[in-house]
This record gives C-alpha cells, structure tokens and sequence, in this order.
C-alpha cells in the first residue's frame, strides 16, 4: 500500500519506438542512398563522357567527309556546330572558334588520343585528331578538333535525382516512424491491457484477470498480476467476511441485550432514581451500537456488492414529507420546486430515506437551524429535466469545502465532533446508497454572506437498472 | 417460539411476558412441529437459523395445515432470508436485533388481524362478493372457488377482503402495508408483492396471468371485476 510509482515525463513507449524505428531506417536510408548517389555520379560521369565523345566523334567524322578546303572551315564548323563552341587546329593554324576560348588546352602532342577535361562547371572540354582531306599535295592533313560540350542538361538532371532520393528518404523515414507508432502500440497493448485491468482491479472488480499468453516476455507480468489480484481479492473477501461474520455474531447477543433491556424499561417504574438512569444511558448506547453494527452490516454489503436495490416508484414530494416526518423533527423547511412537486421517480424507499435521515441527522447535529430540506429539477426550470436536486442546508458552522470530500471517509468525522456523535459511517453509507441509485452526493457552497453546511444529493430521473 | 439460542429464548420470552403475551418455547424445528399438533398456539414465531430443520422448512410443513400467523426471524436484512420466509408463508418478518415493542407491535397487528380478519374496514362484513367464480364470504372467513374452498392464510385473506372492499381502485403497496400489516410509508413493499403471489397461486386460474388480482404497474395492485 502507498508505493507509487514515479511517472517519468519521457516520451511514451509508443512514441520512443516510433522515433527509434523512424530513425534508424531514415539513417539506414541516408547511407544506402548517399552510397548509390556517388556511385551512381560517378557511373553517369563516365557514361556523360562517352557520350560527349561519341557525340564529338560524329562531327568529326562529318567534316572529314566534308571538308576539302580549309578556308571552307570557319563556315562549315558554323552551319555545322552552331550552339556549339568549336575550332579546328591543324599544323598550328585555328579555325572556327578563337583559340582563348579553350583555355589552357595542350598544344600537342596527343595527337591520336581523345582527350575530355572538364573546362568549366558546366562544360567539357573535348580534343579529337582529325583527318582532313585539305593537303596541297592531295593528301591528308593532321588536325584537331576542339569541342566545348555543354553538361548543364545533365547536371540538372543529376540534381533531380538526387533531390528525389531525399525526398524518397525522407518519405521512407516518415512511413518507418508510422510502423514504428503502429509496432510501438502493438508493444505496448498488454501493458495497455495490463494497465486497464490495473485500474479495475482499483476501482474494485477484483474477478479482473489478464488474457494468458504465449509470449514468454509477458507471461511473466501476466502470471504475476494475476497472481497479485488473486491474493488482493482473497485478502478483500477475507476482510469483507470477517466485517460480515462479526457483525453477524453481535446480532444475537445484542436481540438478547435489547430485549432483557425492553424488561427493565418495562419495570422502570420499580427501579431508584440512580438505576434509572443507568438504565437510560444502557438503553442509549445500546441502541446506538445496534444501528453501529447495522451500518457495518450494510456497508460490507457494498464491499460485497451484493447491495441490490428494491425499488418501487414513488412520487418526490410524497416520499419526502414521509422523510421529514419519519425524522421526528417538526422545524425542517420542505421547499420542492413546483415542477419536483410531480416527480414520480423509481427509488429504493429504504435506502433513499436512509441516505436523506443521515444528512438531516447531520444537519441537526452539527449544523444550526432553520434546516431546509429542497428538491429542484436539473436543469432548473427545464421541462425535460435529467436530473433531480436533494438539497440539506444549515445555518451551522458549516464544512470546510476544501477538506470535505474527507468526510466522507468511514469513520472520518470533522474536527469538531468528538467520538459520541453518530457512527461514522452515516456519509459514508449515505453516498453509497446514492451511487446504488446512480446519483451522487456532495457538498456544495451556501449563499454569500452566510455561514452553513449544503449537502446535495443529485439523482437521475431515470432510474438505472437495478435488479430488484 | 421456536429459537435454538437459550440466551435470546429467555430474554424474549420474559420481553414478551411482561407485554402480556404467554409463550411456549422449543428449540427446534423437530420439536416445533411436534408441539404445534396438540397446542394451538395465536402466532408463531421462528428463528430461520435453526439446527436440524431450518425456519423456512418449519413454516411451509406448518403451512401445510395452519393458517396460524408466523413471524419470522431473520439474523440478515438481506434479501434472500427475508423473501423465502415470505414465500415458504410467513405473514411478516423481524430482523435481529430487533427492538422488543417493535416485535411486540408487529405480533399485536397480527393477531388483531386474525382475530377480526372478517371485519373489514367499510362496514363491509356480512355481504358475500363475488367475482366471476370467485367467492368472498367475510363473515365465514372463506373463499370459494367454482364452488370450492380455496385455502387462504388469515394475511391472505385480509388482503384479499381490502382489495374486494373497493373493486376497480388501485391500491398502493403504502396503503395495503397500512391497511393489512399496520406498516408506515417505509414498511417493506415487498411483503405485499409475496403475498400478492401466494393469493395469486390459490386462487387464480392462471396465476402468471392473473385476472383478479392485477399489477397496475409503478401503482400497485387492484382487484378487477
């Protein structure tokens, strides 16, 4: 009892295998992707290349075919070449483009080599040899063709690439964080599960069990929650019966101590002053315990949930006149709002009597008349009210409305009260009798500017199910 | 009284002496059948918890030949004890501990009923009714069904007279309680819906279907012409 937990303020277990999957796949991704690109640049550099020289090669061979006079050639590599940056070297003359445009191309001697350098970012930079039918002598001459290729095109291309391989890792990563979330819920629905039971283990459905199962990681947790409900429960029944049994074994000694009493009260008259009075306050106490052993009696019914109601419909204002004269107190102020006044609602006489006497009592024990017993619907003046208002209010000293859900607590009385008064249990039983009927009771706020205890009990007008 | 505990036996039984009753005690349910074929007592009082044969058993073989009023004493308000002492035919129950002028009340009520149960209230008390083979005759004390006597319990036939006083009026359970048992508005209401079914068994064609005695639901019972 009284462990608690610390709550780390962590991200859940769900999101943590969401963030971890979504993670490691989106750097698995980045680095099989970062592998592929350069890979791949380098691929489609060389295959750019060639392609460039090929391309430089059928030029080439055009204007060998072409060519037969060198003053021919401005004009030819113009019409020929005309987006292109093209010049033609032989024995040392240029033709086409101006020699400054090539850079610090080489002046020779590779002759018979292709030759691609990248010149620019943009542009490569091709020498072919070249074979020219312009010889004086009718032969061939030797020369070279420059070319500047242009490679934005492909540049642009290899960027789109590569753009759409962040995007696709990106997307990867995301879809890996959702499987991930899924996988993470997946993990995390027994402890889920576990935790839910956990909570109507608390709220009091001991029969609670967890769902075997097969995988060894939580058969553990499961066996031992369940283990761990088992003796709760048996230790709840145990408690639960021994309350009952006690209370069941006062009640033939006290038929016997009541009715022996009922003899002398009867011969009262026979008795000196001193044993009268003796006699008074056995016979108070007396009773006092009986109804003490009969709240025990009823409360460990509710431990037991075998409270059922036995309900009978019953018109509001009827029932609770009966309630303010079965109180055997003349100065209670009934006030039932004119549209309350013709409720007939499905209640338990009994329990609901009980529950309202306790609070009257209380008023009249602690608090200070004028006491006000109320009903009103809810909401007021509705004509389709949901709910009905019970209302006790004092002129008393009232309740700290901070602490007062404490008083609810068996046995808890307020600061004031000393040991005598009541049996401690009357909130108690009364907010059970309440919650029975599926309503709820509370303090609530008197008016401004006065002192005083309101005690509400709020009830459906329609009845739940009850088994009675 | 039939009660197996010495201490309660007493001291009831000295309670119920000096509120001039006279008692006869046993302390089993053996013997309390035994002594019921030669005495003939005004009511019986049974404790449920009995050795040997328990209180329930000893009121239904009691019922078997008696119409005696029978008061049961139950040691748990739950609702079982209270609603089997009913059905095995007791006419009204007590719960342990129980306040003795209360005991001694609720046993004056009923023998002030079994004494007069053919005087009913309204004047009514010679005139015999009849409601199609029904017959009530309040001065004898009996009812005849198709010509044969129908075998009420005393409870049961005051019950029966109340509702016949009035046929056609809804009767609350609040006012049968009063009226039949002398409770106030918080009496037990399931006391009136038991011995409404045992009435029904005896003297309805079809007590699942009654034609009588009707349910007039969140009101209450009448008796239909």
């Amino acid at each position: 009892m009284g462990a608690v937990v610390r709550r780390y303020s962590s991200p859940s277990l769900r999101t943590r295998a969401a963030l971890f999957v979504g993670a490691s796949v989106f750097a698995g991704a980045a680095v099989l992707f970062t592998v592929t690109v350069i890979a791949s640049r380098s691929w489609v550099g060389s295959e750019q290349r060639s392609l460039l020289v090929a391309h430089a090669r059928e030029h080439a061979r055009l204007l060998e075919n072409v060519v037969d006079d060198p003053s021919r050639l401005d004009q030819i590599l113009t019409s020929l070449l005309p987006s292109a940056v093209a010049a033609v070297e032989i024995e040392g003359r240029w033709y086409g483009a101006p020699r400054a445009r090539f850079g610090d191309a080489p002046e020779g001697g590779i002759t018979g080599f292709d030759y691609v350098a990248d010149a620019t970012d943009s542009e490569s930079l091709i020498i072919l040899p070249i074979e020219l039918a312009i010889g004086t002598t009718g032969g061939t001459s030797m020369g070279r063709l420059f070319l500047l290729a242009d490679h934005a095109q492909w540049d642009a291309r290899r960027t789109r690439t590569g753009r759409l391989v962040v995007v696709s890792a990106i997307l990867l990563a995301v879809v890996a964080a959702g499987a991930g979330s899924i996988a993470g819920r997946r993990l995390s629905r027994p402890l889920a599960e576990a935790a839910a039971a956990a909570r109507k283990v608390g709220a009091g459905g001991l029969e609670t069990r967890l769902p075997e199962s097969e995988d060894p990681a939580l058969a553990d947790l499961i066996e031992t929650f369940n283990e761990m409900v088992e003796t709760v429960a048996a230790r709840a029944a145990a408690d639960q019966r021994f309350n009952s049994d006690v209370s069941h074994e006062l009640r033939s000694p006290l038929t016997t101590l009541m009715a022996s009493l009922a003899v002398m009260q009867s011969r009262r008259h026979e008795l000196s002053p001193a044993n009268q009075t003796a006699l008074d306050l056995l016979d108070a106490d007396l009773h006092r315990f009986a109804r003490l052993v009969d709240d025990l009696l009823e409360m460990s019914r509710f431990d037991a949930n075998v409270a059922a109601l036995v309900s009978s419909r019953v018109n509001l204002n009827e029932f609770l006149e009966e309630v303010v004269k079965s109180s055997g107190q003349s100065d209670i102020n009934l006030v039932v709002s004119p549209m309350a006044r013709v409720f007939e609602i499905e209640l338990d006489k009994r329990r609901m009597a009980r529950a309202l006497a306790n609070l009257l009592d209380n008023a009249f024990r602690h608090g200070a008349p004028p006491i006000w017993l109320t009903a009103i619907e809810i909401p007021p003046g509705d004509v389709k009210p949901s709910h009905v208002k019970i209302s006790v209010e004092d002129r008393g000293p009232g309740v700290d409305l901070d602490r007062s859900e404490e008083l609810f607590e068996r046995f808890n009385r307020g600061p004031r009260l000393s040991r005598s008064d009541g049996s401690g249990l009357g909130l108690a039983l009364t907010r059970e009798h309440v919650r029975l009927h599926g309503g709820s009771v509370a303090f609530e706020p008197v008016s401004r500017g006065t002192t005083g205890t309101c005690i509400t009990v709020v009830l459906p007008l329609r009845a739940p199910d009850s088994d009675g | 009284m039939v009660e197996d505990d010495p201490r309660i036996r007493s001291s009831v039984r000295l309670a119920l002496e000096s509120a001039d009753f006279s008692v006869t005690e046993c302390h089993t349910g053996e013997d309390a059948l035994e002594l019921l074929n030669h005495e003939n007592p005004d009511l019986v009082l049974i404790d449920i918890m009995l050795p040997g044969i328990d209180g329930f058993e000893v009121c239904r073989r009691l019922r078997e030949t008696s119409d005696v009023p029978v008061i049961m004493v139950t040691a748990r308000n739950g609702k079982e004890d209270t609603i089997l002492g009913l059905e095995a035919g007791a006419d009204d129950y007590v719960t342990k501990p129980f306040d003795t002028d209360e005991l001694c009340a609720r046993i004056r009520a009923l023998l002030r009923r079994a004494t007069n149960a053919y005087a009913t209230p309204h004047g009514w008390r010679t005139t015999h009714r009849t409601f199609g083979d029904l017959e009530i005759r309040p001065d004898e004390g009996r009812v005849l069904r198709a010509g044969s006597e129908v075998k009420l319990t005393k409870t049961e036939f005051r019950l029966l007279c109340e509702l016949a006083a009035a046929p056609d009026k809804v009767f609350s359970r609040e006012t049968l309680l009063d009226r039949v048992w002398g409770y106030g508005y918080f009496g037990d209401g399931r006391l009136v819906d038991v011995h409404v079914r045992r009435l029904r068994m005896k003297i309805e064609p079809d007590p699942g279907n009654p034609r009588y005695v009707v349910t007039v639901r969140g009101l209450g019972y009448r008796l239909d012409n």
